[in-house]
């Protein structure tokens, strides 16, 4: 074959064209990038948490109680002489886990029997739809209560009643989306064709849902990641000695006259990195919609 | 229009029915002997036996589950650990959650109704960016931790507003609105970002509507056109959204009126947890979830004589 000709212009296949639109949507758009950006850096702190973080997350120096930030503390430190920085370091581990666990755990549960319900209907609708409604009738916070009753309070239980929590809104959405998807011209031709429905589910609906699934999940863990604070934060969740920024953040309560910014920092690490989910997300649901232009 | 309505009541009635066993059964799901959990912390037998045959707890599940629902039905929800009834606890806090859900609301929807139209209006202009940005960080802030940085700003440092607690209305109305003030704000922050992003979206698909191009070609002034044309159909949308944001609003209240101490609804739910009160736990998820049910169904009622589409789609084929 002789050498490749650089000024014939190589066709994309469909995907990669796709592909390629979507990452030059996405890179016009400077907030989503941002987002992304940040998202991306907390993930990173977050495993590598021992080669960032500078001490230990229970390394107590009780010569240097409640001190301000300074050069050796870059945040001070708490009223067990913890580094604060260290710790909300460590913490994101906790918290961005039990973020992504539940929001996957919850897609896990929730996108087979939202696409049963909405691909099959017939009987089983009526029935998952009411069953959601029962799940949506109780408190959240409720059912996070009951599995730390019954199983023991711990980062694992809550990340379950996160999951918990967060299925029926998804189950609702994969609902909706199978639903819609189902009336296509060609899942209707693939019908006729005889293909099974498997292969349909499998070929044709599951990939037209995963732009709204993706988009989905990028708000889920934000709200999934708060929900672990108001977990860690009410004694549910995770347990002392280990570290997240919802048990920060209860042990900053007591101090909110002498050290607001123990409360501060762990909370605004919070609301950075649910930003940036936040932010990112939206950004994929304007790039993954057809109907916008830029 | 009927057949619709008994419709969304039999759907109703069947989640609330089955919450109750729900609630039934995981009561007598967790760990040890119902008969500690439903009443009696000391092991003396006689005290056992009592708690026993007042609940019945010898007899077959099914039959303890109709006992207890009988009772409930009739507004008789046992009583607690400290020899309270536990419905008049709940009716005693309910308005005060009730109320701090309502100044919430107000705020909400003054900060976000507005915002929404005002970016829906101006849309690609700085105002539009300026609100959605809000709206974003509105969403993305963790409300409790919002509260507790207004209290240690207002309550610790300025001395503005008390940091926590309730004064009765009847009392001192002054009082208890700057107790309430901050729980208010803090709560009514995350709402507003829903509204306004929901009104936006809403006056977005409105404004470009043909009957709105009607209106401006009738010569309408434009504030005319905004606020009485497309404003009204943006505003079943948005209220539906308000009824179900009351579910999250009630879960919000749960830790907000932890943090503020008010003595509400939210705050015996952890209180009976905390405690181990189960007779009061079973009653205060109950009431949450008729509750929840109850406003789903008004919502989907008033959705529904809002918008005639509704109901005639509905209809089975």
């Amino acid at each position: 074959m002789s050498a490749i000709d650089p000024s014939v212009s190589i066709e994309l296949t469909g995907r990669a064209r796709r592909r390629r639109l979507v990452r030059k949507r996405f890179l016009r758009r400077p907030f989503a990038v941002a987002g992304l950006v940040v998202a991306l850096a907390f993930i990173v702190v977050a495993i590598f948490a021992p080669v960032v973080a500078p001490y230990a997350p229970d390394a107590s120096d009780f010569s240097q109680i409640l001190a301000k930030p300074s050069a050796e503390h870059l945040l001070g430190t708490d009223e067990l002489g913890r580094d604060v920085f260290s710790r909300i370091v460590w913490g994101s581990r906790a918290s961005i886990q039990a973020g992504v666990f539940a929001t996957l755990l919850a897609m896990a549960i929730a996108v087979p029997i939202g696409l049963a319900a909405g691909y099959y209907r017939g009987w089983i609708d009526p029935v998952i739809a009411r069953l959601t409604d029962v799940m949506l009738a109780f408190p959240f916070l409720i059912i996070a209560v009951a599995l730390a009753a019954i199983l023991g309070p711990s980062l694992r239980n809550a990340t379950i009643a996160l999951a918990i929590g967060a299925a029926p809104a998804l189950i609702r959405i994969s609902r909706g989306e199978a639903l819609s998807l189902r009336e296509e011209d060609y899942v209707r031709a693939a019908i006729a064709n005889g293909a099974s429905d498997v292969r349909i589910l499998r070929r044709h609906v599951l990939p037209n849902m995963l732009s709204t699934l993706i988009v989905q999940a990028t708000v889920t863990i934000p709200a999934a990641i708060i929900g672990e604070a108001v977990l860690s934060f009410l004694g549910l969740g995770v347990q002392s000695p280990a570290t997240s920024w919802g048990v920060m953040l209860s042990d900053a309560k007591d101090y909110l006259g002498e050290a607001p910014r123990l409360a501060f920092y762990p909370g605004m690490a919070i609301f950075l990195c649910s930003l940036s989910f936040n932010l990112l997300g939206d950004g994929l649901r304007d790039v993954l919609d057809p109907r916008t232009t830029r | 229009m009927g057949g619709f309505l008994l419709r969304k009541l039999g759907a109703a009635l069947v989640v609330l029915v089955i919450s109750s066993m729900l609630v039934f059964l995981g009561v007598r799901a967790l760990p040890g002997d119902p008969a500690t959990a439903l009443g009696a912390e000391n092991r003396d037998p006689a005290v056992m036996a009592a708690v026993r045959s007042k609940y019945g707890l010898d007899d077959p599940l099914p039959i303890q589950y109709l006992h207890w629902a009988g009772l409930a039905v009739r507004g008789d929800l046992g009583t607690d650990q400290r020899e309270l009834s536990v419905a008049e606890t709940i009716v005693d806090r309910i308005p005060i959650t009730l109320e701090l859900a309502g100044l919430s609301i107000l705020i909400g929807a003054l900060i976000g109704l507005p915002a929404g139209i005002i970016a829906a209006y101006r849309r690609g202009k700085p105002e539009d960016y300026a609100a959605t940005t809000g709206a974003l960080v509105g969403l993305s802030v963790p409300h409790f931790w919002l509260g507790l940085m207004m209290i240690s700003l207002f309550a610790v440092h300025l001395d503005w507003l008390p940091a926590g607690g309730y004064v009765p209305f009847s009392e001192d109305p002054a009082a208890n609105l700057q107790h309430m003030l901050m729980p208010a704000i803090v709560l009514g922050t995350g709402l507003s970002a829903v509204l306004m992003r929901q009104m936006r979206s809403s006056m977005l698909g409105s404004l470009s509507a043909d009957y709105v191009r009607t209106a401006r070609a009738k010569g309408l002034p434009e504030r005319t056109v905004v606020l009485k044309h497309a404003l009204r159909n943006s505003l079943i949308t948005v209220t539906t959204v308000l009824g179900l944001q009351l579910g999250a609003l009630i879960s919000g209240a749960v830790i907000t009126e932890q943090i503020f101490v008010i003595p509400g609804f939210g705050r015996l739910t952890i209180d009976a947890i905390n405690q181990r009160d189960y007779t009061l736990l079973q009653g205060v998820v109950l009431v949450a979830a008729a509750g929840y049910v109850v406003v789903n169904l008004t919502v989907d009622v008033m959705y529904s004589v809002l918008n005639p589409r509704i109901r005639v789609s509905s209809k089975p084929a």
